[in-house]
């Protein structure tokens, strides 16, 4: 088993639109793509941000740029005008998602090269 | 070949207008598209129409017309954008008014608005249809009718064209959509037609990348560290040629940067499904587009395509929502998690003992976890100094006032080293968003035409 932190593989930049928030996670090397396909899931994503969305949490692929979107419903307090959040429009959820650390199997590294 | 390019003015209201004046002198564009309107911004300006029959459209306009018109006029740049919003007669008086104190004689200007979206709300909730809430599908909107505020749809690119067909020189509209003010000018050149669903998502594609200004040239970027004279950065511009090529670049010896990354995160910004971009002109798909560094902050993207137009606009009805009441003050080393932690033990018995009737209170150390809750790291227990911010939102403004009232008191009952309360801020009043979709046929444009000099 490996570790390696999402911030060694990915950008990634958030939004929102009402109570959901959006962050696109970008590979920063195509061959890094294959091992977020398998390990950064949408379960992974929804567990990691535990209290912080309450809904669900979809994934959406961009195999040409090698790029992701995870959509988060009910996520941002309802919604920027109403949330308590301070950061009412989850501009910093990108930030925190790059905290994720992603176990690798040894058999998996090779997806990398 | 016909080569068509369009330059962004503005992403929101507030945003830096210089650089449309380097698009403007040197960026060979023949149109600048403003966009000056985020989610909350139009219920914001009905309320301000509310109280003055002359407000409720974006005021930098007039810088606009100030600082950049005299140069579109020369050059025959043509300006669109949405600055109209709650009211765009009056915001074309201000451009008239100000257009005729810096002297220009002649001027065309368009003026898109929609029906009237709030009346066609009530009409059709009478009527029993639920405008189901598209964040949470709860479709009970009857419960905050009396409480509704205002209305509004985000409209196409159709007005827009006609108003450039009649030669307009600055056209406004209420809430045409950020993308529809770069797909207008692309319509107009070409002589697409509105079925031509590939080319209108190159359009759309087009407009999603640059309406944002500064977002897709170096601004908000993960490569911030890199961006070159991010306190100078040049606001993107669309270059389309008539074989539906497109080209994102910028003025040259301007500061920030065009490329792959700062594309592909603005691609997928404040975007849900990029199978299914929902524009009202086009159904766009994002899933196969491609890009390539073709020089120096020009990159060629291609890729999108177009899906016939959606049944439904996305409108949004705004209602009050109670009032919220916040406070912060700071407390410093030693042990400044434990105070802030002692403090809030002190706020929640005092408010048990004020019985404050609030939905919901937070609780939140600045610098330790406030903006990421639970996937905060653990703090660090020796940091110098944290600053607590406590907020509630309560149905009573009596009530969110509490929350002030008790956490002023920390100064004097607070844990030694509390500092940096310097009043007693007022609650602020709540507008809740409702998004929700409107059948297409509901909605309207009318385009008038008003000028100078005729």
């Amino acid at each position: 088993m490996t570790r390696i932190q999402l911030r060694d593989l990915v950008y990634a930049r958030s939004g929102d639109k009402g109570d959901v928030s959006n962050i696109a996670v970008i590979a920063k090397e195509k061959r890094y793509y294959p091992l977020l396909l398998k390990y950064l899931t949408a379960e992974r994503v929804k567990a990691f941000f535990a209290e912080m969305v309450k809904g669900d949490v979809e994934r959406y692929e961009v195999h040409t740029l090698e790029a992701m979107n995870f959509v988060l419903r009910n996520s941002l307090g309802g919604g920027a005008t109403r949330s308590l959040r301070i950061d009412f429009t989850g501009k910093t959820m990108c930030q925190a998602i790059l905290r994720i650390e992603l176990e690798i199997d040894k058999a998996d590294l090779h997806l990398m090269h | 070949m016909k080569t068509v390019r369009i330059g962004a003015g503005s992403g929101f209201w507030g945003d830096n207008l210089d650089p449309a004046i380097e698009i403007a002198k040197h960026g060979d564009v023949q149109y600048l598209a403003y966009d000056f309107l985020g989610e909350p911004t139009i219920p914001i300006l009905q309320k301000m129409r509310q109280k003055n029959p002359d407000a409720g459209f974006v005021p930098a306009i007039r810088a606009v017309v100030r600082g950049v018109l005299p140069i579109c006029l020369e050059r025959g740049i043509k300006i669109l954008t949405n600055a109209g919003a709650a009211n765009p007669q009056a915001c074309a008086d201000s451009i008239i008014a100000a257009a005729k104190e810096i002297g220009i004689t002649r001027l065309k200007v368009g003026i898109v608005t929609t029906n009237n979206i709030q009346e066609k709300v009530e009409e059709l909730l009478d009527k029993g249809v639920t405008f189901a809430n598209l964040d949470n599908g709860d479709d009970d909107l009857g419960r905050f009718r009396d409480r509704i505020v205002g209305s509004y749809v985000y409209s196409g690119a159709y007005g827009y064209v006609e108003a450039l067909e009649a030669g307009c020189d600055i056209i406004i509209s209420d809430r045409a959509t950020d993308d529809a003010a770069i797909l207008a000018p692309l319509v107009h050149e070409f002589g697409w037609k509105w079925d031509d669903w590939d080319k209108l998502a190159v359009g759309i594609l087009a407009g999603h990348l640059i309406e944002c200004g500064a977002a897709c040239s170096g601004g908000i970027t993960s490569l911030w560290k890199e961006v070159p004279e991010p306190w100078n950065i040049g606001y993107p511009i669309a270059e389309v040629n008539e074989r539906g090529e497109l080209f994102i670049t910028k003025v040259d010896g301007t500061g920030g940067f065009i490329n792959r990354v700062t594309l592909t995160e603005h691609l997928l910004y404040e975007v849900q499904d990029p199978g299914n971009y929902l524009m009202p002109e086009v159904i766009t798909d994002f899933t196969h587009v491609e890009m390539e560094e073709v020089a120096k902050d020009r990159v060629k993207v291609w890729g999108a395509k177009g899906k016939p137009a959606p049944a439904t606009l996305k409108a949004g009805i705004a209602y009050t929502d109670g009032f919220i009441g916040e406070v912060e003050s700071s407390v410093t080393w030693p042990d400044a998690v434990a105070k802030a932690r002692r403090s809030f033990d002190i706020i929640r018995k005092r408010f048990e003992m004020v019985n404050l009737k609030a939905d919901e209170v937070r609780f939140d150390m600045v610098g330790v976890d406030s903006c990421h809750w639970s996937a905060s790291p653990q703090p660090d227990e020796d940091i110098n100094e944290v600053r607590i911010r406590v907020a509630a939102k309560c149905a009573e403004r009596s009530e969110a006032g509490k929350v002030a009232r008790e956490c002023v008191m920390l100064m004097g009952t607070g844990p030694i080293g509390s500092t940096g309360q310097l009043n007693t801020p007022a609650p602020r009043e709540v507008f809740a968003l409702w998004p929700t979709l409107i059948a297409r046929e509901e909605v309207t444009q009318t385009v008038e035409i008003r000028e100078i000099g005729q």
